[in-house]
């Protein structure tokens, strides 16, 4: 087991080492021109001097807001729908292929149309966030709620359960791991799809300051900017991984 | 040919790098068209012996040989193996599945074909060649199995645990049933199993092994012509081998389905 | 099972109303967008009603730039489908021949996966400009991963037992792909191939909505910054009914090319858009 562990990471550091070792190399001897590949350490400056601004802060805040914001607004909506359309069949039946249309939407392509009929402040971004992240949540919600095993129904009947204890006790406990999944799924569109919009357009985050620094050719800032994306959305993920994972789920 | 096991000994080494004693030197001789049984408490090496013998796992010390040729690799043409969860592949049928050993060795496919569906109908599954493994029952696959492993003709066929995943209803029927294909088969047969019953009614001779590290601890002989008729089991001589086995195995007949359950 | 007088189905009936009910939603949809824009609900600079994006659907495929749009669209999605998904099954072949390379590996490209990959659309046009190559590239970067992580689903969905099987009854190198590794990893691999034409699609989309000179994307910006929001409609409208056809599509195929594995038949997704 230790001796595979090791043998993991050193695969990993070699990757590391191969990817920054050959970045080392087309910025120096390679002679790759800084405008495509800026030298490490202009990048670290860069990085350094970016999460020193004051203003970043206030970037990462509206990028999480948002984010947050949008999570919230998915879920609710994703798993009251998801619920609502799995209490009868026919509304089952109804409902299922609408929602799995919806997800298979290309929604990338309606953000024009957000940022013409909310603006390019927040709210294009949480709405945007919100559609995007509601679909698979609604979607697996109503698989999850829709296949209850019956078994445990039968217990819950055979117990005396009042139909408003089956709903709490068995059908939502059920239905949990599925309805985790497709929160997991949503959650992690919420984060895409606001970080997209606000590179597409706005005037405030992460994604605008990323859009900025590229579109004015600060290459360095570009890949500084890029780093910090990473580990926030490292962070989300992490938060994530904690929030939407049952015990019985392992 | 005779199967020797010699001075067989089996280490592990464990994913941390442990060093566990599984087996050690057992001996064990199989004559042709013999029935041997192997049983024992869970975990005291019977798989481990069995894959041996089958050239699944290179012993670390001993030897394993089929007619003085030592075995360090699978031959299923000359032992064949049944697993105790069938292992059919889903996405091939029934026939297909019992000629996978053949289309493995490269026989055309009109011949393996015939020569599998011959093998189903022997176990009474030619009704069924062409359907796929989900559409059958536990019964019903293990029956393929055992097609597939027949259909290699092999002098040996090795099976472990062969009815483990089974009730014990289906399980009998087709205890007695195999016993009598593979008795007029003539094949020389090594089976792990954790029924005493099974263990003593199928075989020409019983090994009981032993625990920390495997051993071969007792041998039963049991002096009856096969195949054998179902009334043998409420027969004397049985009850005795039974009564016997059982003291081995330390398990008193009254806690013997609990512990024949949970082992395995 | 209980027959009506037409011979169906209790099942079938459900089925046949709840088309009805679906479809009547539908309708409703379209009335109620008719109206809202008739009744001047709304700016109609900023939504038209659908009779108007029908319209609009008809001079777009008169009009050249809108079909030049399209086809050049078209063809860096197949390039980026073509080089990402080669590249993914290249890829996860080699890290699945090893579980050491597969721990190794895997949890950093789940993490790519889950990333909003747009944030690295700047170094792709940083690379290679804002033209169709950048568009494509960042198409097959998309499409590489997704392509990855379900090959290897598939290589998982291997069972020890069956490659046991393989092993006792003598399989050839050849034969034990072809005969256990293959079908058993189908699944993934088909569902490789759909999330690598489905990303490759929407990574093209999203660099072209980025910057581009020309394509769909493009076409888009365009008029959304002009507000003619009947031709962007239509633009949006002819694409999502395509990628979802595309999808219900894919979603029967996967069921029939799944059914030996019975109830048990979901394949590997890792469902993340985006
Ligand atoms: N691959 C392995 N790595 C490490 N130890 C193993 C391995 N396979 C088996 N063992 C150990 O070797 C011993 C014998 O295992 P084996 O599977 O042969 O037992 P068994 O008699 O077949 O048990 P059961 O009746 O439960 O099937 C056990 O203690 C087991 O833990
Ligand atoms: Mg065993």
């Amino acid at each position: 087991m230790r001796a595979e562990l090791t043998k993991v990471w050193a695969l990993r550091a070699a990757l590391g080492v191969a990817l920054f070792g050959s970045w080392v190399y087309a910025t120096g001897p390679g002679e790759v021109s800084p405008v495509l590949l800026p030298r490490l350490e202009l990048v670290w400056r860069a990085l350094v001097g970016f999460v020193q601004e004051s203003k970043t802060w206030e970037h990462v805040g509206v990028t999480l807001f948002e984010i947050g914001i949008a999570f919230l607004g998915s879920i609710v909506a994703g798993i009251l729908v998801g619920f609502a359309c799995s209490r009868t069949p026919l509304r089952a039946k109804v409902s299922e292929p609408l929602l799995a249309w919806g997800y298979m939407a290309p929604l990338v392509l309606f953000y024009p149309l957000f940022i013409l009929w909310f603006g390019v402040g927040i709210w294009s971004k949480i709405l945007y966030g919100v559609v995007s992240g509601f679909f698979p949540i609604a979607f697996n919600s109503l698989r999850g709620f829709q296949a209850v095993d019956e078994r445990y129904l039968r217990v819950a009947r055979a117990f005396g359960a009042s139909p408003g204890q089956t709903d709490r006790l068995v059908k939502v406990r059920a239905a949990l791991p599925m309805v985790l999944a497709g929160v997991r799924i949503g959650a992690a569109l919420n984060i895409i799809t606001v970080i997209l919009a606000e590179m597409l357009a706005a005037e405030r985050g992460l994604g605008y300051e990323l859009a900025y620094a590229s579109q004015t050719l600060q290459v360095p800032r570009v890949f500084a900017i890029i780093v910090v994306l990473l580990c926030v959305v490292a962070l989300l993920q992490l938060l994530i991984q904690r929030f939407a994972k049952t015990r019985h789920e392992a | 040919m005779t199967l020797t096991v010699k001075d067989l000994s089996v280490t592990y080494e464990t994913a941390s790098g442990r060093k566990v004693l599984a087996v050690a030197d057992v001996n064990i001789t199989v004559q042709v068209g013999e029935f041997v049984s192997l049983i024992g408490p869970s975990g005291c090496g019977k798989s481990t012996v069995l894959h041996c013998m089958g050239g699944m796992l290179r012993p670390s010390a001993g030897s394993v040989a089929v007619g003085g040729e030592e075995i360090r690799d699978p031959r299923p043409e000359r032992a064949a193996f049944i697993f105790q969860d069938y292992s059919l592949f889903p996405w091939k049928s029934v026939v297909d599945n019992a000629a996978i050993g053949l289309r493995f060795a490269g026989m055309p496919k009109a011949e393996r074909r015939a020569r599998a569906l011959k093998e189903l109908e022997l176990v009474g599954l030619g009704h069924v060649a062409d359907s796929y493994p989900a559409e059958l029952s536990g019964g019903m696959q293990q029956r393929v199995a055992i097609s597939r492993a027949l259909a290699m003709e092999p002098e040996i066929l090795l099976m472990d645990e062969p009815f483990g995943a089974l009730d014990e209803q289906s399980r009998r029927r087709l205890g007695i049933e195999m016993s009598r294909v593979l008795t007029d088969t003539g094949k020389t047969v090594v089976m792990v199993t954790h029924s005493l019953d099974e263990a003593i009614f199928w075989a020409d001779r019983v090994l009981v092994m032993g625990k920390g590290p495997g051993r071969i601890i007792e041998e039963l002989v049991v002096p009856e012509p096969r195949p054998r008729r179902p009334e043998f089991m409420t027969d004397r001589r049985f009850d005795a081998l039974r009564a016997k086995l059982f003291s081995l195995l330390e398990v008193s007949p009254a806690e013997e389905p609990v512990a024949v359950r949970s082992a395995g | 099972m209980i027959l009506d007088r037409g011979g169906r189905s209790a099942a079938e009936r459900l089925a046949a109303r709840a088309t009805l009910i679906r479809t009547l939603i539908i309708v409703g949809f379209l009335v109620v967008w008719d109206l809202v824009v008739r009744l001047d609900l709304v700016d109609p600079l900023f939504l038209t009603g659908p009779i108007g994006v029908v319209k609009a659907v008809g001079s777009l495929a008169g009009d050249p730039i809108a079909r030049e749009a399209f086809s050049s669209t078209g063809i860096s999605i197949v390039t980026a489908f073509i080089v990402g998904t080669s590249a993914g099954i290249v890829v996860a072949a080699v890290l699945g021949g090893s579980k050491v390379l597969r721990k190794a590996f895997l949890a950093p490209l789940l993490f790519i996966l889950s990333t909003p990959k747009s944030i690295f659309i700047p170094i792709f046009v940083l690379v290679f400009g804002i033209s169709g190559t950048s568009a494509a590239a960042f198409g097959a970067f998309e499409a590489f991963f997704y392509v990855v992580v379900n090959v290897l689903g598939g290589i998982e969905l291997v069972e020890d037992r069956h490659l046991r099987v393989a092993r006792a009854f003598r399989a050839s190198r050849f034969h034990k792909y072809v005969d256990v590794i293959g079908p058993a990893a189908l699944p993934g691999l088909f569902a490789a191939l759909w999330y690598g034409v489905k990303h490759a699609f929407l990574g093209v989309m999203i660099a072209q909505l980025w910057a581009s000179r020309g394509g769909i994307g493009d076409l888009i910006r365009t008029y959304s910054t002009t507000l003619q929001t009947d031709y962007v409609l239509a633009v949006v409208l002819v694409v999502t009914l395509a990628a979802i056809l595309a999808g219900a599509l894919w979603s029967r195929v996967e069921d029939r090319l799944n059914r030996w594995r019975g109830s048990r038949g979901t394949a590997v997704t890792a469902g993340l858009a985006g």
